[in-house]
């Protein structure tokens, strides 16, 4: 589940994250689909058990 | 959750693996953030410390109100937290301090060491009853001095408000005329009550009326008035003093006779002007005349 509200994307019941970098991040969720945000100063403002929030300047959001 | 927060700084060559193992202990982390290529830095709330030395992190820092509350409890601070509380609880049940509000300085420390003896030190705390009672208690002792009084009590403070018994001297009508005690030409007037008889500039001579208690109204009738009031008067005096030639140098001998008539002047009275007439030899001895223009309240009741 993805929520995209002012420049922060809050990414709900993820299963794990596989990819953490300043212009990439990638996290597989439910069915082993991969949410994919691309942008620049990607920051993980909030890590939880289920939910992860995500700040910074994003330019694509893809689901693959 | 934003009542305190640790903070973290964790070395590790893989973000993701150590991401997943913080996953798999259910911790929250806030504001993730990469210092150099192996180092990061987050925050996670205080209430999952547990979790954290469960996973043995190292916690940097604390900030936010939980980590202060957290510190009070602590041994050398918990001593001071406790004595605090304490002192809380007790203070209120005691008198340690007063507070007098008025304006006479005296009368404040007359009512100062009247409440000490009433009420000493670390007293118990009044009631209602005992601070009636001490309102009565006051209010006869100081009945000619007070007016309105109040009492009451704050914590351990006992405040005392009063007004002075000015309101209370009433002045008692005084029917008789003022006149002049000596000649004089005069300055101004101040008067209260009465009929006014001279006017400014006018040469009045000793025992002349200025105030008379006397009036006459427009129908031909006199009515008695109270009077009260001050007429000041340019007045002449001339004043002589005398020393022996020789007993002073030159120099010295007329600023004493000029010492000597400057202390013999009344008190109450306005210089307005100081003239030498004269500075002789008579007889042997050195005399100085001094002429004074006073300015002086020359009414007075008559008798």
């Amino acid at each position: 589940m993805l929520y995209i509200y002012n420049g922060k994307i809050l990414i709900k019941k993820y299963q794990n994250v596989m990819t953490l970098r300043d212009d990439l991040f990638e996290c597989m969720m439910e069915e082993k689909k991969i949410v994919s945000v691309r942008g620049k100063n990607i920051e993980m403002r909030y890590f939880g058990e289920d939910e992860i929030l995500l700040y910074g300047q994003f330019s694509q959001i893809s689901m693959l | 959750m934003t009542l305190g927060y640790d903070y973290i700084v964790v070395e590790t060559d893989d973000i993701i693996l150590f991401l997943r193992k913080v996953r798999s202990y259910h911790l929250h982390i806030f504001n993730l953030k990469q210092i150099d290529q192996y180092t990061f830095s987050f925050y996670t709330p205080i209430y999952q410390r547990f979790i954290v030395r469960k996973t043995g992190l190292k916690i940097t820092g604390s900030v936010g109100i939980l980590h202060y509350l957290l510190i009070v409890f602590h041994l050398p601070h918990l001593f001071f937290t406790v004595a605090f509380l304490i002192s809380l609880l007790i203070f209120p049940q005691f008198v340690y301090d007063q507070q007098i509000s008025g304006t006479d300085p005296e009368l404040n420390m007359q009512l100062e060491s009247y409440l000490q003896k009433q009420i000493p030190f670390l007293h118990k705390a009044l009631n209602y009853e005992e601070i009636n009672q001490l309102y009565d208690q006051i209010k006869d002792h100081f009945a000619d001095e007070i007016d309105y009084l109040n009492v009451y009590q704050n914590g351990g403070i006992i405040h005392l408000e009063y007004t002075n018994a000015v309101s209370n001297q009433q002045n008692v009508p005084d029917y008789r005329d003022y006149v002049a005690k000596k000649d004089g030409i005069i300055s101004y007037i101040d008067v209260k009550k009465g009929n006014v008889l001279v006017s400014v500039n006018q040469f009045v001579k000793k025992g002349e009326i200025l105030i008379s208690h006397l009036l006459e109204s427009t129908d031909k009738k006199t009515k008695i008035i109270a009077t009260e009031g001050k007429i000041y008067a340019y007045t002449y005096e001339r004043y002589q003093a005398s020393l022996e030639k020789g007993k002073y140098t030159k120099e010295t001998d007329f600023a004493y006779l000029l010492f000597q008539i400057r202390a013999n002047l009344p008190p109450n009275v306005k210089i307005d002007k100081e003239k030498v007439i004269s500075y002789d030899i008579i007889n042997n001895k050195l005399v100085l005349e001094v002429q004074y223009v006073f300015i002086e309240n020359i009414a007075v009741k008559e008798k």
